[in-house]
């Protein structure tokens, strides 16, 4: 497998000379084996993502872990879903009122949005993803609701034995500390994966202010990371308002916290070999 | 439940919720095992749940012998708990029941069915509310006909 960040960035896309190294684009990741594709969210770094597989015959897996705007911003300008009778399967969070086309619909629809998912040129499959595990073209994933605000999943996305858990909005501290692996959000998912990209928003100030946003701060995500024996970190979803030289030290902090494995921090165009 | 197991995001995010609470609360899960109950509730059945961690429905029933006003088992159908998992809806209920430490208790107990995205019935989240003891409800003599902690 081949994982490539497209986007590191959360709540909101970030441009400028402040986060050149780390990248402004909001959540996007894909993971690649030589028989598919599955791209986790898609929130502004999925346009890239598009140009690069634009016309490649691999079938697509689109894997939302919410709708957020962050997370799905990028889906109007993906390049795939102009292709003419392209197969694109896109996966999102279940619920219980409406289907993942209605909801997607409120936002690729006017007035928010030109275009309509009917609009698209390519075959889309909308499902709502099992929360359980299933295989699609040679990969084998894993859904699970985790804590966030509103229906919210992290993936796991695994093939030839080696495996990439996605949990881009993860709060798995609130209202507890992270002790007990049972009564851990999120924790079966990631147990024992390769590579963890996990949510690492915050400084450890910034979360006591913001508890019950849905995020994490660095220390939490390597405290999650020692507790599912992650092999590999990869902090995500950095905070907007944070520069370079602040997911550095964030960086820096995580590793000297995490008890055993490595630890990075995502940046656009990061490419992990598995 | 094995090393690798979790609790499903709901059952958590309800004990996070019951762990903040002033008044008793039970979690049980789909199978009607005791899989949390909270401060208040340790009052209630004079033991602490780092004490007794997990605890399996038959354990529970056993030891909390559960039984109407005059003394009569409640059946285990009747439970609160049981019965908002079985129905999909609210349940409530007014009985007696031992304490870990062998007191007999009058309570009311409220249990609403804990129901997943998926439409799954994941457990209950129960209420309890001890009621006041008049002389003839409650006794601090040991039920002869009731297991025992040690005996469970």
């Amino acid at each position: 497998m081949r994982l490539k960040v497209w986007g590191s960035r959360g709540s909101i896309a970030s441009a400028g000379p402040d986060t050149v190294r780390y990248g402004g684009n909001t959540s996007c990741v894909s993971v690649e084996s030589e028989t598919a594709i599955c791209i986790l969210d898609g929130g502004s770094g999925l346009r890239k993502a598009g140009i690069e597989f634009d016309g490649d015959p691999r079938p697509i897996h689109l894997l939302l872990t919410h709708l957020h705007m962050d997370h799905i911003q990028g889906l109007g300008f993906f390049r795939p879903l102009f292709e003419i009778e392209r197969q694109i399967d896109v996966w999102g969070p279940p619920s219980t009122t409406q289907d993942l086309r209605e909801r997607l619909t409120r936002y690729l629809s006017p007035p928010l949005f030109p275009i309509r998912i009917r609009d698209f040129a390519a075959r889309v499959a909308l499902h709502d993803s099992p929360l359980d595990t299933w295989s699609v073209d040679g990969f084998e994933l894993q859904a699970a609701t985790v804590i966030h605000p509103g229906p919210t999943l992290g993936y796991r996305v695994s093939a030839g034995g080696r495996s990439v858990t996605y949990l881009s909005d993860h709060e798995p501290a609130l209202g507890s500390s992270l002790g007990r692996a049972e009564w851990t959000s999120g924790h079966a998912l990631a147990a024992g994966s390769d590579v963890l990209i996990h949510d690492g928003q915050y400084t450890t100030d910034e979360y006591r202010e913001r508890v019950g946003w849905g995020h994490s701060s660095v220390a939490q995500a390597a405290a999650f990371a020692d507790l599912a024996r992650a092999e590999r970190l990869v902090l995500f979803h950095h905070e907007p308002d944070h520069d370079d030289e602040t997911v550095d030290a964030l960086l820096a902090e995580a590793r000297s916290a995490r008890r055993m494995g490595a630890t990075d921090a995502a940046s656009e165009g990061m490419t992990i070999e598995l | 439940m094995d090393a690798m197991a979790q609790y499903d995001v709901e059952l958590i995010l309800a004990r996070q919720l019951a762990g903040g609470l002033a008044v008793p609360v039970l979690l049980v899960d789909d199978r009607g095992d005791t899989v949390f109950f909270n401060e208040p509730a340790e009052v209630l059945f004079g033991r602490r749940f780092d004490d007794v961690n997990a605890l399996s429905f038959e354990e529970r029933t056993s030891l909390l012998a559960p039984r109407y006003a005059d003394g009569r088992p409640l059946p285990v159908t009747e439970l609160p708990g049981m019965q908002a998992m079985r129905d999909g809806r609210p349940s409530h209920a007014a009985f007696h029941m031992h304490g870990f430490d062998g007191i007999l208790r009058p309570v009311e107990a409220t249990a609403i069915p804990l129901e997943s995205a998926r439409g799954h019935i994941l457990g209950a989240f129960v209420v309890l509310w001890p009621q006041d003891s008049s002389p003839d409800d409650a006794t601090t003599e040991p039920d002869p006909n009731r297991t025992t902690p040690d005996q469970a």
